[in-house]
């Protein structure tokens, strides 16, 4: 059952999820087709984002055909700079786990708002050693978090580059009758 | 950089002011860029406006200065400016306006603090939209603290499609902020032509970039309601999406899969019936299925729509069911038909097998204490959903069929099977004794404390003949813990004026002590202020007498049997003792509640029947020296309550008793309430002044404790009503509170998943359980393995069954293997599911008669007659007389198998055995014969009853009138429908459409005018008349060549539209006038 994929979330989102996830056209599209038109995309969709980002795609519409798009770009640009404050933090005030963590708790909002999950789960681990404080592991962590940004930049990038191929309502919009 | 935007949702103001919460004004403020532009997003879709700020003292700044222009804030918690909490507190310091607390991080520390400050939600990142849809409530709960009607209206409006006006969709455009609508709108342009000109062909082709986005539904519990209601009303055959459609006249409403899947659902359960009926090898499927279901398969057949059938059915077996403490009757019917449609099944076996764990010798308090609260839950459950269904299942309440299903119940815990026949003499005196025992109260605190035992009686006379509807009542007086002295004595005012008359009965322990209380009835009210006594009486009545002989001692506990099991002279386990019984008795109503869930889940009616149900609350603490330290005495409080037969006031008058004692309580401020107290007062407050109510007094509850201890009820209230949203709002809330530790709640919403048919949600609660580490009971483990069944497949049942073998909490019952059972009976594993059943088996103990029972009807319904014959001998070494409900299920489950030569030999047996003649019992037998055409057999064993000196009650005269209609001796059903209508003038019995039909069919043939005639008249008098009834009319008039008179007057009288076959029929009526 879907539920298992579910395992991070806690108490009062499981709840929340209860609540709608069922209810949700882009779950159901999620859990049943993915999203892509084609299979690269799909797949990689599914490993790379999670549901939330078929949520901020179902969110383009007439008024606003490349939100999604928009919003990844704003992502990037925004936690470049995120990263870079980690990075510097990382410098400056060694140990100091509680001004790390709250420096990464922003980016990992940032990436569950756009649903990239692989991402987000590094950011998880990297708060986790912060909890632990083990700096070696935060550092390493750290460079998971980059790496895993930088991949899924990449991929993005890609994925909308076919959809603007694909023509202007690509897979952006969920296609009517679906 | 942007400090502040401000966009909205273009909707004119107008129509703003109508369509709450459409042009809600939201103010977003987080800083993360990202997160702010995902969510301001999300709320202008949800067509809200929306003020977004990056910074926190921005935000504060705006709200200062415009107080009044915003509804409702949104924030984050972490913020480099200034935290979201404190952010949060300055607004609710300065302002009155509700703020949701929004962040990344769920830990419970983090949560609670967003809580402790004030925020009145608090949504994790990502956030979705369909929890964006429903933050107006927050504002509304702010603004209006007395719930009303317009909260629905409100919610109504909310599932309102967002994008339902395509005005709002071209508004963004126009209104978005220049830089961000303006450019992509030509981006895109940009892209179509590079298309065109390059004539790139993609995948993409199939997508029409013009046309709309659907505006998507949700769907809601208000469209399923409608959605239901326009199924029931097509019928299941032309319940075509289109015509639903028409009929909900929702907007932007298209045929989703939904509807299909739920039509699918519906016509597996409608052919499912017929397959039952098929697969127990009748040759007519409505004789057999009648055969199956016992007395109440005649019921099924009064709807002609095969779910509305399905429903009756389903709703008067419950009551019947439970009693026998194996719902032979109706279980193994709904079972089987359950078994295809879906999960519901399972509740039966599983309530019953929690509880029947609980009263085992060897469960710890806490089992049973979690088995009281979850029988509990069913109690209530059971209540409202038959308060919920139509006149169908009052009738049948009303009727015998309450009294049966009550004395059923009643014997089940008293393992005395006296009490049919106390009802037998009872009505032979018009007077229907109806006893009612109510545990209330739950919770963890039973299972810390095993102090608390609660049970409810209400004991009420009303003779029928007195035409004061409410002749009088006795309730036993609460006694509130800690504080069982004097203060309890109190005077319950008089609740019918004109009924002076009321005289002190003999107090209930009285009578238990003597084994035989008195009632007498006298003149002036009297109230019984002897606080000692602890009892108020309120006798009633016309000096009527009712007494009790020694009889009613059997028919009230039997200790042994009960006490077997448990040391009688220890405190504790005089409490588990009495949660063994309320157990048991809860079992029974659990059947019911959960097949009266499912059936009105999907025949959904909403009227609001007022089933007599009468109940009261007395709580005795265990410390309390009143407490009879003799269990015997404990376990007798008398149950009995009597009503008139045809009192359809009956709600009426309970609604009065709680009433007083509501105002009572209320007017005694001066002691204090415990936690438990405020509980069972919400029930109160919930059963007569309705949820919203209760929600109130619930809000008001200032302790945690308190708000504890009436959560449940509170939570039993929503699920009753089957409202999924506010039952999962109301959970998430209490989540917070502190998670319950117990898994009564959860089995509770697992429930409501259940009649919702959201088996997948009973999967996640599952899961949610095992993360935190909430025990499962095997309520929960039996719900669990249904859900599986419904959703995935053997395997995922196989493997629950697996955890649950491995959870040393619980100890696997036959319950459980008679789920595994139906599970395999519904994959069509006949053999496995003997083996379940088989296990089922050796789980049983000699303590109660309830696991055989059911395991008997579990073979029924797989047709093994070997089977039911040994569990029937079997189930003769429980010790005690055996209730003639439990032969009731014997021969209900004989027949099915096709034995009727050893039902009419368990029938005889019961009659050697039984001093009364209780006519629900002849009645199985009465309608095997006639569902087999042996009409005379039928009428001999009728005679032989009535020399008996049993009373025929309606059900009786109903199969007669079947036979008759069968045999073609219209004359006799019209007596015997006669004979019917007059036991229960009052009463919403109504003979069955079909039957009404064929007798006028037959008058229709004989071309006899006079009969049919005289019929119509006796209709009339009855609001029975109806078009088909008026067409055979007119046709026996034209086959007799007779000019009919003034039947179009008759038509408009009965207030009966008139349609085109009618009006030709009267043409052609009256051309015969003519020529």
């Amino acid at each position: 059952m879907t539920y298992c994929s579910h395992s991070m979330m806690c108490v009062e989102t499981m709840w929340k999820w209860l609540h709608h996830a069922m209810a949700s056209p882009s779950y159901v599209i999620y859990a049943t087709a993915g999203v892509g038109f084609d299979a690269r995309t799909k797949e990689f969709k599914v490993d790379y984002l999670d549901e939330q980002f078929c949520q901020v795609e179902d969110l383009q519409d007439e008024a606003n055909p490349n939100f999604a798009e928009e919003v990844v770009s704003l992502f990037f640009k925004d936690s470049a700079r995120v990263m870079l404050n980690i990075e510097q933090a990382i410098e400056k005030y060694p140990k100091d786990f509680a001004r790390w963590d709250a420096h990464m708790q922003q980016l990992k909002g940032s990436c569950s708002s756009i649903g990239a999950s692989r991402v987000k789960n590094e950011c998880t681990s990297f708060r986790n050693f912060c909890g632990e404080e083990n700096a070696e592991g935060c550092t390493r962590s750290f460079q998971k978090v980059k790496r895993e940004h930088a991949v899924l930049r990449q991929k993005l990038e890609s994925y909308f580059q076919l959809l603007r191929q694909a023509g202007p309502s690509g897979t952006a919009t969920r296609p009517a009758g679906k | 950089m942007r400090a502040v935007e401000e966009r909205k949702g273009v909707v004119p103001a107008a129509r703003r002011r109508d369509q709450f919460p459409v042009g809600m004004r939201v103010l977003a403020v987080d800083d993360d860029p990202v997160c702010l532009k995902v969510l301001e997003t999300l709320l202008l879709r949800c067509q809200y406006h929306v003020t977004t700020t990056n910074q926190a003292a921005i935000a504060l700044k705006m709200l200062r200065e415009n107080r009044d222009m915003f509804d409702l804030v949104i924030s984050d918690v972490h913020m480099p400016d200034m935290d979201g909490f404190k952010l949060l507190e300055l607004v609710g310091l300065e302002m009155d306006l509700p703020v949701i607390m929004l962040s990344v991080n769920g830990e419970t520390k983090t949560v609670l603090k967003g809580i402790t400050h004030g925020a009145c939600d608090y949504l994790l990142k990502p956030v979705r939209i369909e929890e964006l849809r429903n933050i107006w409530q927050h504002v509304i709960r702010r603004k209006f603290s007395t719930r009303d009607r317009a909260n629905l209206d409100f919610y109504e409006e909310c599932n309102k499609p967002p994008n339902a006006d395509s005005d709002h969709v071209h508004g963004h455009v126009t209104c978005g902020s220049p830089d961000q609508s303006g450019r992509p709108s030509k981006k895109r342009k940009e892209y179509c032509s590079e298309e065109e000109d390059e004539g790139e062909v993609n995948t993409q082709d199939i997508d029409d970039p013009s046309a709309p986005k659907k505006p998507r539904v949700v769907w809601s519990v208000e469209l399923h309601r409608k959605f239901v209601a326009a199924v029931n009303q097509l019928g299941i055959d032309k319940a075509v999406p289109k015509r639903i459609l028409e009929l909900m006249n929702v907007e932007k409403l298209t045929r989703e899969n939904k509807y299909r899947l739920y039509l699918k659902r519906l016509s597996a359960v409608a052919s499912q019936q017929v397959s039952i009926v098929a697969a127990l090898g009748g040759r007519d499927p409505f004789l057999h299925m009648g055969g199956f279901e016992g007395l109440q398969g005649y019921q099924a057949f009064n709807s002609s729509a095969a779910l509305s059938s399905f429903t009756p059915h389903g709703l008067l077996n419950s009551p019947r069911n439970n009693p026998a403490a194996l719902g032979t009757q109706g279980v193994p019917a709904s079972k089987s038909i359950q078994t295809m449609s879906g999960s519901h099944t399972l509740s039966h076996p599983i309530n019953d097998a929690n509880k029947y764990h609980l009263s085992l010798p060897g469960n710890q308090k806490g089992n049973l204490g979690q088995g009281l609260a979850t029988s509990l839950g069913h109690t209530q459950m059971q209540q409202k959903w038959i308060h919920e269904e139509t006149d169908d299942l009052s009738t049948i309440l009303s009727g015998n069929g309450l009294s049966n299903g009550m004395s059923g119940t009643l014997q089940s815990v008293s393992s005395s099977p006296l009490l049919p026949q106390e009802l037998a003499e009872c009505t032979q005196a018009k007077i229907v004794s109806q006893p009612s025992i109510r545990t209330s109260s739950v919770s963890s605190e039973h299972i810390e404390g095993a102090v608390r035992v609660s049970s409810g009686l209400l004991e009420s006379r009303v003779s029928q003949q007195s035409t004061i509807p409410l002749s009088g009542f006795s309730a036993n007086e609460l006694l509130i813990h800690g504080s069982f002295n004097n203060t309890c004595a109190n005077k319950l005012g008089g609740t019918s004026s004109s009924c002076a008359p009321a005289r002190s009965s003999n107090d209930l322990m009285v009578a238990r002590d003597t084994k035989g209380g008195a009632s007498s009835f006298g003149g002036a009210m009297l109230l019984p202020p002897d606080t000692e006594q602890k009892y108020l009486n309120f006798g009633g009545g016309n000096g009527l007498k009712q007494k009790f002989d020694d009889r009613t001692a059997d028919s009230l506990f039997d200790p042994k049997f009960v006490w077997s099991s448990v040391p009688s002279s220890q405190l504790a386990s005089n409490i588990g003792a009495h949660h063994a019984m309320s157990q048991r008795w809860n079992n029974s109503s659990s059947n019911s509640s959960n097949i009266g869930a499912r059936m009105i889940g999907q025949a959904t009616s909403s009227g609001s029947t007022v089933i007599p149900q009468m109940k009261t609350d007395f709580l005795v603490s265990s410390g309390d020296m009143l407490m009879p330290k003799n269990t015997s005495d404990l376990s007798i409080p008398k149950l009995q309550s009597e009503l008139s037969s045809s009192s359809c006031s009956f709600d009426g008058l309970l609604n009065s008793i709680v009433k007083v004692i509501l105002s009572w309580m209320d007017s005694h401020n001066d002691f204090r309430l415990s936690p438990s107290d405020h509980m069972v007062r919400l029930e109160l407050i919930a059963k007569v002044h309705g949820t919203s109510q209760a929600e109130e007094y619930y809000r008001k509850l200032s302790t945690a404790a308190s708000k504890k201890a009436a959560s449940f009820p509170l939570l039993h209230c929503y699920v009753t009503e089957r409202n999924v949203q506010k039952a999962e709002t109301f959970m998430a809330e209490l989540q917070r509170y502190g998670l319950p530790v117990d898994p009564h709640s959860f089995n509770e919403i697992m429930k409501l998943y259940v009649a919702t048919c959201q088996y997948e949600k009973v999967l996640s609660v599952i899961y949610l359980m095992k993360r935190n580490n909430i025990p499962r009971n095997v309520l929960s483990y039996n719900i669990w393995m249904n859900a599986c069944a419904e959703v995935s497949g053997l395997a995922s049942v196989q493997s629950a069954f697996k955890e649950m073998l491995n959870d040393d909490m619980v100890e696997v019952g036959w319950s459980t293997y008679c789920t595994l059972a139906n599970i395999f009976k519904k994959y069509g594993q006949s053999s496995k599911a003997l083996a379940c059943l088989r296990t089922a088996e050796t789980k049983l103990s000699s303590t109660g008669r309830l696991g055989y029972s059911f395991i008997m009807t579990c073979y029924a319904a797989l047709n093994d007659r070997d089977g039911v014959i040994r569990l029937w001998e079997a189930s003769k070494s429980v010790p005690g007389r055996i209730p003639a409900a439990n032969y009731m299920t014997a021969m209900v489950c004989l027949i099915k198998v096709g034995d009727i030569g050893r039902a009419e030999w368990t029938f005889g047996s019961w009659e050697a055995e039984s001093k009364k003649h209780d006519v629900r019992v002849s009645n199985v037998l009465l309608g095997a014969y006639v569902r087999n055409g042996w009409i005379e057999k039928a009428e001999r064993l009728h005679l032989h009853m009535l020399e008996k000196g049993a009373h025929p009650n309606y059900k009786t005269w109903e199969i007669l009138m079947e036979g008759f209609v069968q045999s073609k001796q219209m004359d006799k059903a019209v007596n015997a429908m006669k004979k019917g209508l007059s036991l229960l003038k009052t009463c919403h019995w109504r003979p069955p459409l079909e039957l009404l039909e064929a007798i006028a069919k037959y008058f229709e043939e004989q071309g006899s005018v006079e009969d049919a005639d005289r019929f119509i008249k006796v209709l009339q008098k009855f609001n029975l008349t109806s078009l088909p009834l008026y067409k055979s009319l007119l046709g026996a008039y034209i086959n007799a060549d007779i000019v009919p008179q003034n039947i179009p007057q008759m038509i408009a009288g009965d207030q009966i539209d008139m349609d085109e076959e009618m009006d030709q029929l009267i043409i052609r009526a009256s051309k015969i006038d003519i020529t």
